[in-house]
Formats: C-alpha cells, structure tokens, sequence
C-alpha cells in the first residue's frame, strides 16, 4: 500500500468520523481501496533481503578460503544441496500465506545468492581463468529470471546490480564494446518494474539504461553520448507526462525525476561558454552509431507522442503548460543543432535555464511545495556562481548581483512561508 | 501480482521450479564438463615459465605462464598471420613430448588438428605481444586457486628475480577439443638462477662509459638439485649444455653463431641439494649471433637495441630411457633463465 492509499484510508476514517460520509459508504470505500493489498513491507524486504546477500556473500568466502581438507564433490554438493533446500523452502513458505511471503522471497534470494557462490565455486575448484564478466552475466541472468517468475523486486534489484557489474567489467577492464547490457534492463528489467508496480526498481533501472547507453555508445562513437543522453532525457519527460493515465500513475514521478535530473545536468553544461556547439554538431558515422543516435530520437518522438495523445498537456495547469512548453522548445532547439543547424547560443542555453529555475520557483510557491521552491533556488543560484568568472570582471558587479540574489532568495522563502500559513489557517 | 486461482498459483510455482533448476543445470554443466575431462582427458605436464615479478600474487592464487603463452611467428602455422590483431581468435597450440611427461609446444595454428596433442586458446592483448608479429594466447589455465595462506608457501618455491627459481609443472588433461583442465602440479627437479656479474654501462645518451670493458655481460648460471634424491644431468661446465635465445616477441631473429651437438654420454652426479655453478661470457664467439640481414655476427652487447634474451639449459643424453644409473635418476629437459639484455636489466 502506498502512502497515498494509507492517508486516503485515515482521510474515510475521519469522513465518517465527521458524518461527511455514513459507516456503509466508508466501509464502501475502505474495501475499494485497501484491496491493493498489505502492499510491500520494505522494512522486511531490505533487511531480510540485506541479510540474504551478506549470508551469499559469505558463503562465497568461504569457499575461497579454498579448504584442501573437503574434496570438490563434497564443496560442490553442498551448494547444490543448499540452492535446492534454500529455494524449496521458501517456495515452501511462500504458500503459507501472505505474512510468510517476505521470508520466503528472501529464502530465494538467498538460493540466487548460493548460484552466484557456486559458479565461482566452480572456477576455483578447476581453476578456470575464463572470461569473468560471463560469470556475473549468467549470475544476473538468473536473477532476472527468478525476479519473473517469482515475481520479486529484491531479484530485479539484484539483477540490475549484476548487468552493472557485468557491463562495468566488460567495458573498463576489458575495453570491449557491451552492446547488450542496456537491451537486457531495457527488456528485461524495466517491463519486470513495470509489472511490479515498483517505483523503486524502476528508478534504478531508467537510470542504468541511460548509464549503460552511454557505456555502448563510449565504445561505438563517443561524440554522440551528450547528444543521446539528452534526448532519452527528453523521452523520459515526455513519458512522464503520458504515464499519469496508464495502469501506473505513480511512474510518473520516476520518468520525471530521472529525465529532469539529466535534462537540468546537461543544460546546465551548454550553458558554459567553454563548451561549444562541437558537443552536438556530430552527426553519426556508420550503421552502429546510426543506430545508437536513432534508438534516442524515437524514445524521444514516441515519448512525446505518447504525451500528446494521452498527457493533452493543453489541459494542465497554466504554469505545467508552461514548463513542457519551455523542455519541448530547448529539446527542438538541441535536435536541430545535432543536426548541424547553427542555432548555439551558449547565452541562449543560460536564459534557458534561467526559465526554467524561474518556472520551479513559481510552481512551488503557487503549489506551496517546498521542493520546487529549493530546486528553483538552487538552479539560480547556481547559474549566478557559474557565470560569476564569466560575466562579471568588476568586483562592484559581482558584488551586486550576490546582494541581489541574497535578497531574492530571502523574499521567496518568506513569500513561501506566508503562503503556507495562509494554506494551513484556510484549511 | 493478484492470484486470479489456484490453477494460476500452480503454474508460477512451476515457472519457479524450472528456475532453480536452470540453476542447477548450469552449475552441473559446468562441472561436469571439466569434470569428465578430468577423468578421460590425456593427461600432460607442462612447465610454467620463469616468473615475472611484476605479476602480483594475491594471496589466493597463483599466475601462471607458460613459454608458449607468446608464440613468436617463425612458430606460427596456417592463418594465424592474418589474425594475429584479432582478439579473442580461436587457436590451437599443437605439443610435442619431452621427458618425464612434459610437452613443449610445437607450433601454433588456427586449424584444429585432426590428431595429436594440442591445447585450445584463444588470442589475448599483451604489451609484448604485437611486437615482430608475436602473438598472446591464453589457454584458460593461467591460475591455480591454493588454499589461503599456501600461496606464499608457493611463491617462495618459484623463487624471486635473481634468486634460485625451481619450475612449476603443471599436471593437466586435455579435453577432446583442446580444452584444458589443471589437475594438480610439481616442481621441477632442478632449479636456476642467474647472476649478472658484469655488464657495460651506459650513459644518459646510450654512451658506453667503460669502452675498454666487453660489450656483453658476463654470466653465473647456478643450478641446484631441488629434489630429495640424487640426479644425473648434462654437465653444465660443457659449452654445448647452454644456448642463447631471444624472447619471443623481440624483433627479428638471432640465430646462434655456432651450432653445437647437446647430447652427452655421461653427464654429472648432483646430490639432493647440491649446487653447480658456471660463469659465462657472453662476449665470447660461441655466443656471438646471426641476426637479420647481416653477414657477420654479433655478440649481444653489440646489437643496435637491447634486446632480452635467456640462457636456455638443456640436459641430453646419448641412448634411452631413465633411471638407467639404478637408483639415481637421469634429469632430460630444458631450464630457462629470467630474460636479460646487455645493459644488465633483468625481466
């Protein structure tokens, strides 16, 4: 259950309590919404999951301490035995009802855990000196698909953990190209976050896609990774605006978290003036890195599309308009100047970002949401710092524009505090 | 996820069963692949080549190298040529038997081999390799895992640079297809150390500062009985027990000046324990060097770049067989020294 369903189950208590509603149609209410179910315990699925991990963990250890004194067959059946009685009885304990189901999840966290120790089992007993990053690709592949079947959230995060390793081995220690690793979370991971209703995973997972793109396109054209990274950001915000009417309203603020995240971060780079339109007049060079700069355009059209079919953006608030508005434009602005339009203006990426501070500033003081608020004063404040070197030689004029910004960032807290009062004294 | 019924129910647990058992099998599969190899696979030794100090020991296992672990072209057959820059190129390292077991490689191909000995690899990136054509190939059994606390044990019997080193050799079975399992290991009989007693230095300008001394080092080549019995080896005082050889990836070829018989009739007795030691100078004729495009030869110390080479020890002997001295065994087979060049720098 999410906090949103335990606040509206406390809010039908008191509108009973009130006589805004009678006991039957709170009862009506309570039935509707608390049938999502006792919903994650994620104190139990951290620790227990937690604990799994760090058992496997030592586990694995021992085996490498290598113990001459017990022969292979009985190093190997003993990880084969444990897998299968671990996994058995959390199968076993998953049937038992919905307050073993935890445990038991966790019992096949650990029988994963026992797979990953008994490859590496494996390779010690016969000294195998294969190619490593396979062991944590077959290692994670298997926790993918217990996190299916089962399902299981701890399974997707663990699988994420391994393609990371695995592509982080394949990519840096062996300088090759992984073209696989973000096709697998793309795939495999992000429908499983989807399915699972999980917020979290899918947070993790929108993310290692961006970074394992990136990784592919280091190795397949590096000139293009800004350029990509953008528009799958770009995606992202669009996608952020169409999911709030699919099955799952509450990816929304993952899609948007993650998109404006890397949005802001890389507008805020083009805002220097050092970093020139060199950074994205590159068009690709081959059929691979057509690819790569491709699959990012369509993320980004069908996000967008998405969002206008389904987000009709032309009916949000004035000030929601207004920002999509603004990201639409500087995605349009960046597209174009990838494709060798002479449309670089590092001034013009500054009042970009300048606006859209502004526009996080205006939102959360009209939402009376403090983090808007914070996040709109963080990015004036922080364009101001950057732009200090740039801008201003005179001492006076840096001076000014601090005292400016102190006063400015004053105003907007009290303005906000007052609104909040006001918000609170209302109600 | 809702449980639409138990029917649901059933089949998830059953995509859960196949799983685990997808675990199992990869694990079994694994195992059972070297497993059987084990059992059926033609069992070789094959001696490791003298330590690289700069490779780190980690505590828990050992590095391992082998001399045809960088194969030079004159020892490379078929297409290999044309993908030598190819990583990851499957190869085949074709062996020919030496005493007691061990086998020495023959060449190096990309062709399976219908018949034979060989071992399967498959062509790595090493910073030597590259150079003059050689290439790097790993084979798959480049460590040996030893219980905490054994390696050190280990790394003390394969000796340090400029001391006695004593040859791993490692006992291996070979899969139909090439693949390699280690099944335990050795040590050699005999151990070899070198000694630098003289070398001309050189000036910041690769100017000599001694023009009166040799060009070419001067050598002490100990060989010590690391064994608990008596052996018989090829004498070491004789000329022809030595023979100068470059690495494998240095550039061009040396070939020795002069070509001696190394088969000998009697050999010397060393005790368990017991050591010999010879001293070589290397800028004597018998060691000068025939290199590419050069009528004359050369002694090492003249060659325009310093090149590494290594003092390659081979006992002999005339007639068959071991142990035909009853109780004392006969020692056939080759030592190789750590690779040095002129300037006294050792590998």
């Amino acid at each position: 259950m999410t906090r949103f369903h335990r606040w509206l189950i406390e809010e039908i208590g008191s509108w009973r309590n009130e006589g805004l509603i009678s006991p039957e149609q709170a009862k009506v209410l309570t039935a509707r919404y608390a049938a999502e179910g006792p919903g994650r315990e994620w104190g139990l699925l951290v620790l227990t999951g937690l604990g799994s991990v760090v058992f496997g963990l030592g586990i694995i250890l021992f085996f490498a301490y290598n113990w001459e004194g017990m022969h292979r067959f009985a190093k190997l059946g003993t990880v084969a035995i444990g897998l299968v009685g671990v996994h058995g009885l959390g199968a076993w304990l998953r049937r038992q009802g919905s307050d073993r189901r935890g445990l038991g999840e966790a019992l096949h966290l650990l029988g994963t855990m026992l797979f990953g120790a008994g490859i590496w089992l494996v390779a010690q007993i016969y000294h195998l000196d294969e190619h490593y990053p396979n062991a944590f690709l077959a290692w994670g592949l298997a926790a993918l698909a217990m996190a299916w079947a089962l399902p299981s959230l701890a399974h997707g995060l663990l699988a994420l953990a391994l393609v990371f390793i695995w592509s982080w081995s394949e990519v840096f220690d062996f300088h090759q190209p992984n073209h696989w690793g973000a096709w697998l979370v793309a795939a495999g991971i992000i429908p499983l976050a989807w399915t699972l209703r999980s917020r979290v995973l899918l947070f993790f997972s929108l993310g290692l896609f961006l970074v394992l793109y990136a990784f592919s396109l280091l190795k397949v054209d590096d000139d293009l990774v800004v350029t990509a990274l953008f528009l799958l950001a770009g995606g992202y915000l669009g996608l952020a605006r169409a999911v709030g009417f699919s099955r799952f309203p509450d990816s929304a603020g993952v899609f948007e978290t993650v998109g404006m995240l890397v949005y802001l971060v890389l507008l805020f780079l083009f805002s220097f003036g050092e970093v020139d339109a060199g950074l994205l007049r590159e068009l690709p060079e081959g059929a691979l890195a057509w690819f790569y700069w491709s699959i990012p355009l369509l993320v980004l059209l069908g996000g967008w599309g998405l969002m206008l079919l389904y987000g009709r953006p032309w009916t949000q608030a004035r000030l929601d308009l207004l920002e999509t508005a603004l990201i639409g434009v500087t995605l349009l602005l960046v597209l174009l100047a990838s494709l060798g339009a002479s449309l670089w203006s590092w001034l013009l990426f500054n009042l970009l970002f300048l606006a859209h501070g502004s526009l996080f500033l205006l939102q959360g003081l009209s939402q009376i949401r403090w983090q808007p608020v914070a996040l709109g004063c963080l990015m004036l404040g922080g364009i101001i710092f950057a732009r200090f070197l740039d801008l201003f030689d005179s001492l006076l004029l840096r001076a000014l524009v601090f005292v400016l910004l102190g006063v400015g960032l004053v105003l907007v807290g009290q303005l906000y505090a007052r609104r909040k009062q006001r918000e609170v004294r209302d109600a | 996820m809702r449980k639409r019924s138990g029917r649901f129910f059933l089949r998830r647990s059953q995509l859960v069963l196949l799983c685990v058992l997808a675990q199992l099998l990869v694990l079994g599969a694994m195992a059972g692949k070297r497993e059987l190899i084990r059992a059926t696979g033609q069992e070789v030794y094959l001696r490791t080549a003298p330590i690289d100090p700069r490779d780190p020991f980690r505590g828990d296992f050992v590095r391992l190298e082998y001399p045809f672990s960088n194969v030079a072209p004159a020892e490379q057959r078929g297409t290999l040529a044309q993908h030598r820059d190819q990583k990851g190129h499957l190869v085949y390292a074709v062996l020919a038997p030496e005493a007691r077991g061990l086998y020495r490689l023959d060449y190096l191909t990309d062709q399976q081999p219908a018949s034979g000995v060989y071992l399967r690899g498959r062509l790595g990136q090493h910073w030597r390799a590259g150079q003059a054509g050689a290439v790097h190939v790993r084979y798959g059994i480049e460590q040996l895992f030893v219980e905490q606390g054994k390696g050190l044990a280990i790394e003390e019997k394969r000796g340090r640079r400029g001391q006695l080193q004593v040859p791993m050799e490692v006992q291996v079975a070979l899969g139909g297809d090439g693949t390699a399992v280690i099944k335990g290991y050795r040590w050699s009989a005999l151990g070899i150390q070198l000694e630098v007693l003289r070398f001309n230095r050189r000036g910041r300008n690769n100017e000599l500062l001694n023009p009166d001394e040799p060009l070419s080092p001067r050598v002490r080549v100990t060989l010590e009985n690391v064994s608990e019995g008596p052996l018989r080896v090829a004498d070491p005082a004789d000329p022809c027990a030595f023979r100068l050889e470059a690495v494998r990836w240095a550039p061009g070829t040396y070939d020795p000046a002069q070509v001696c018989a190394t088969a000998q009739a009697d050999g010397r007795m060393l005790a368990a324990g017991e050591r010999i030691q010879v001293e070589i100078d290397l800028s004597e004729p018998r060691w000068h060097l025939r290199t590419d495009g050069r009528d004359d030869a050369l002694e090492m110390g003249a060659l325009p770049n310093p090149v590494q080479f290594r003092l390659i020890y081979r006992s002999r002997f005339d007639g068959a067989g071991e142990g035909q001295d009853g109780d004392a065994a006969r020692w056939e087979g080759e030592l190789s020294t750590q690779a040095f060049n002129a300037l006294g720098q050792w590998d």
